[in-house]
């Protein structure tokens, strides 16, 4: 024998018609790690022997938002199992935060969710501020809040918009790129950077608005709001885009809870939660807002795709509320509070929980009297809610598993941090 | 039957509004800008390439103490009065851009300036620029950009 | 064409060759020139894409090269050109250079009997409507052989789908065409067009019910086996990467991409000659003559150009339909509607045949 030893085939189901050799295309690469991906197992038929075909999707592919890497065992076009494999993108962000000063880890925090980096620094900021008891003026609450919604906009903009590509509508995309580009503008504007703001700060924010910037604001606001029901009829109400989406990838309340998925992705299974408005932080409990979750009254089944990106949509709207309500309650003052020169909080730890565009972020921070922290630790929503496909995506097709991936908006620079 | 009619109706209807939508997009005029001719707009706190003095700098090293990541590299000759910066060189590809190192400065002798397109022939000139030497569009003296502070009358003379 | 050559020949300068060889001489330069107009007009369209999708898209889209970016196709298909040629080591090589070829021939070869004017017709056959269908048939082993050599995975997955959709299609296709058959009584695609020459309401499209839906399915259909958004699942870029070509590069790929614009100026053409008069502009007009003949030209090129922006709104405007969303339009929409229109047509002219008149003519469609 000089072939290479091959799993046994059972005398039943030994090859008569492929008579010989392995086939030529359908050769399983080895793949590290994934022990369970190599089983082989004869699917139909008595005499011709079959095999799944495993596909390696990424870390260089365009449906995965980044350098996720999928691989996937499947039948032809049907996904039998799948794997996510994470790491591309590990860059040490809460090995950082133990080595360098706190207000030095703010714009690590930035890049950790890179399209959300406002409403990090957030949250971020706040677990610095609780562990050292920094009082934070009112008008820089207010102002965290806008800068954090205005992200909030941005990044479900995104999500829609890159929902659209991956299920092959390039205008939608662009279209809302159009309204992302102002926004990242606005946000420039006022913090000196487009993507990575570094505009919170431990204890207050950088600068306060100027009136030119409000009215910026003010435009920015007026403009998403007339544009919003265009991109609904460019997917929302779409015949494809519904056929595309309605009863794809659906994540029920258990299986939410089970892989602690949060975020639009919980609140499309009918789960009505929202930090901001059950564990609120900052100043909004000041505020009135709808928390959309999915329903049967619309297209679709609780929990598929298109409720969840029916509640990006929707949640869009409630974020353009809360602006608008603090532009009006914002007060007079300072923006900066006292931080002392050397910030060494006393020994103790510290939990803050806030609501990213993509679900809970949570920072808990272990301090011991220096002034870094002894552990810091985040709760990334899109770590936890990229393990949900595993689960979802068996027995589908595999255009409905880029459906699946795509609605779950993941941002891999936070899977990875 | 009938459900299957309406379907079918539903995706022609859908289709055409989406289409009337692109239509109308496309009878309108573009928004974006043709882009080394035109340019848009930045403001005053634009965190783009960094601006030096080294005639003020006091060589307090506080901004290289601020930075993250230790870009900031910073040598002098002499001691107490007679100290002379020789060395201001800042490591671009470290540079977060995140301005920490504006804030300390005692004679405000470093701005981020509105410089953003880094390039050049070769990738030396750009990755590690030393500010106390060459004429590159780095060294520049404080402009009208950064009116946000005001400048000491007396800082570094 | 061949009285065009008789004449040639018998006066002027090739007055003493053998007939035969002004024949091949003719061929091959009829052949030049549906090449040249082919990958010209193809490369154009790639302008006229990006440029719409720009303006669709709230941008500009190319113009820096050539006026208003004109001859963009120019500069790709230099930068194409320049590009390394990779071929995977584990391809099965000579399917993996055949194939383009193929998928090109395909295209190119159906261009041999699409009336341009009057008289303009390469080759003007009785079969001329089967022919294209045939030919551009052709495309279908051609990708097999495509995604099979590249051995990719993604390569094989997308000409897997490529066929399925192609084959499938083929079938409403050739059902709506036969909608004009019925009507024309013929399948010469000049005759067909000689057949809805006069007022505008002598196009097939306008020629009743039948006619109306079978100009939809056609384009439809049309688009699906062009492989154009929503259909444009073989090559997918966000499921698939780019499908059956994904280990192309460099020449090879501009092939596939020419072939792919030039498939689509077919159809165009075909469509506008089958539904939409052809050379005739709507209004009785002698296009017959040897200026007259240019002008048809122009006229069927005006409409080659409204379908092809058609064809480039609609893939601008819609996301991409899944593969059994596909089967099921095919199978369960097109097919059945296509068939009814067939039945319709036929219904139609024994109506016309009994009412007589130039309304039973309208009718009967000759």
């Amino acid at each position: 024998m000089s072939e290479p030893t091959r799993p046994t085939i059972p005398a039943a189901r030994a090859p008569s018609l492929v008579s010989g050799g392995e086939p030529h295309h359908a050769s399983v690469t080895p793949v590290g790690g994934v022990a369970e991906v190599h089983e082989q197992q004869p699917l139909v038929g008595q005499d011709l022997r079959t095999e799944e075909l495993v596909f390696n999707m990424g870390p260089q592919h365009p449906a995965t938002h980044g350098v996720l890497r999928v691989v996937i065992k499947s039948d032809g076009e049907f996904v039998q199992g799948l794997q996510p494999h994470i790491g591309n993108l590990h860059r040490c962000c809460e090995k950082i935060g133990e080595s360098v000063p706190y207000y030095q880890w703010i714009p690590y925090v930035d890049r950790m969710d890179y399209l959300a980096a406002m409403c990090n620094e957030h949250i971020a900021c706040m677990a610095v501020e609780k562990a050292a008891g920094i009082e934070v003026p009112e008008r820089a609450e207010y102002c965290r809040v806008i800068v954090a919604e205005v992200q909030r906009i941005l990044s479900h903009l995104f999500a829609m918009g890159v929902y659209g590509l991956d299920l092959g509508a390039f205008t939608p995309f662009l279209h809302q790129f159009r309204e992302r580009e102002k926004g990242l503008d606005l946000l420039d504007h006022i913090s000196g950077g487009r993507l990575l703001y570094h505009y919170v700060r431990i204890g207050g924010v950088k600068r306060d608005f100027t009136q030119e910037w409000l009215d910026e604001l003010e435009a920015f606001l007026a403009a998403v709001e007339q544009r919003l029901p265009e991109y609904n009829t460019l997917l929302l109400s779409n015949h494809i885009f519904q056929q595309r989406t309605a009863g794809v990838g659906v994540i029920d309340r258990s299986a939410c809870v089970r892989w602690g998925v949060t975020g639009p992705a919980l609140r499309a299974a009918g789960v009505d939660f929202d930090v901001r408005r059950d564990a609120p932080y900052g100043v909004y409990d000041r505020f009135e807002f709808a928390v959309p979750h999915g329903h049967s009254g619309i297209a679709g089944v609780v929990g598929d795709c298109f409720q969840r990106h029916w509640v990006r949509t929707q949640e869009v709207e409630q974020s353009l509320r809360i602006v608008r309500q603090a532009l009006k309650q914002m007060p007079q003052g300072p923006v900066m509070g006292k931080v002392p020169k050397s910030l060494k909080p006393v020994a103790g730890e510290v939990y803050v929980r806030g609501e990213n565009p993509r679900g809970e972020l949570a920072v808990y921070m272990v301090t011991q009297g220096e002034d870094k922290a002894w552990r810091a630790r985040c709760r990334g929503p899109s770590f936890s809610n990229i393990a949900v496909i595993t689960e979802t995506a068996k027995g589908t097709l595999l255009a409905d598993l880029v459906a699946a991936i795509g609605s779950l908006d993941i941002v891999l620079g936070e899977v990875d941090r | 039957m009938k459900t299957y009619l309406e379907k079918v109706w539903a995706g022609v209807r859908t289709t055409a509004k989406g289409m009337v939508l692109t239509w109308k997009h496309f009878v309108t005029k573009p928004v974006t800008v043709q882009y080394p001719e035109q340019k848009t707009y930045f403001s005053p706190f634009e965190r783009g390439l960094h601006e030096f003095e080294p005639d003020k700098c006091i060589m307090c090293h506080l901004c290289a103490k601020a930075c993250p990541v230790d870009c900031i590299l910073i040598e002098e000759e002499g001691t107490g009065k007679a100290a002379r910066l020789t060395k201001y060189e800042i490591d671009y590809s470290k540079c977060l851009f995140c301005s920490l190192c504006i804030d300390p400065c005692p004679v405000d002798c470093i701005h981020m300036g509105q410089e953003y397109d880094l390039s050049a022939f070769q990738r030396g000139d750009h990755v590690k620029i030393d500010f106390t030497k060459g004429d590159g569009p780095w060294r520049t003296k404080r402009t009208s950009a950064h009116p946000e502070a005001g400048l000491p009358e007396d800082a570094g003379v | 064409m061949q009285q065009w050559l008789d004449q040639l020949a018998g006066s002027g300068l090739l007055a003493g060759l053998p007939r035969g060889l002004v024949y091949t001489m003719g061929a091959v330069g009829a052949c030049t020139l549906v090449l040249l107009f082919a990958s010209l007009l193809a490369g154009e369209v790639v302008w006229l894409e990006r440029r719409v999708a720009g303006r669709m898209q709230a941008r500009i889209g190319p113009n820096r090269v050539g006026p208003q970016g004109l001859l963009q196709f120019l500069a790709d298909g230099l930068k194409l050109l320049g590009k390394e040629d990779v071929i995977p080591a584990e391809a099965d090589r000579p399917t993996f250079l055949a194939a383009p070829v193929i998928v090109f021939m395909g295209a190119f070869a159906a261009f041999a009997v699409v009336p341009f004017g009057y008289g303009l017709v390469p080759a003007d056959m009785n079969v001329g409507l089967f022919l294209i269908l045939a030919l551009t048939s052709i495309e279908v082993p051609g990708v097999i052989m495509a995604g099979w050599a590249s051995n990719s995975k993604w390569a094989i997955l997308g000409s897997m789908r490529e066929v399925a959709q192609m084959v499938s299609y083929e079938m409403p296709l050739g059902i709506s065409a036969l909608v004009v058959a019925i009507l024309a009584g013929t399948l010469n695609l000049s005759d067909i067009v000689a057949q809805q020459e006069g007022w505008a309401w002598n196009w097939y499209v306008l020629r009743g019910p039948f006619g109306f839906v079978a100009f939809f399915i056609f384009f439809t259909a049309a688009l699906a086996s062009l492989k154009r958004a929503p259909f444009d699942l073989p090559e997918a870029e966000s499921e698939l990467v780019a499908g059956f070509h994904t280990e192309y590069t460099g020449f090879r790929f501009a092939v596939f991409f020419l072939a792919e614009y030039s498939a689509m100026i077919l159809f165009s053409m075909v469509t506008a000659v089958l539904f939409l008069g052809g050379w005739s502009p709507g209004f009785p007009v002698d296009l017959t003559g040897p200026a007259g003949r240019w002008i048809g030209f122009a006229v069927l090129f005006a409409k080659t150009a409204f379908l092809l922006f058609t064809m480039i709104w609609v893939r601008w405007s819609l996301p991409r339909y899944r593969v059994d969303k596909v089967m099921y339009l095919c199978y369960k929409v097109l097919l059945p509607f296509s068939v009814a229109c067939v039945v319709g047509a036929a219904l139609q002219v024994l109506v016309g045949d009994a009412v007589g008149g130039a309304f039973g003519r309208w009718l009967m469609g000759r």
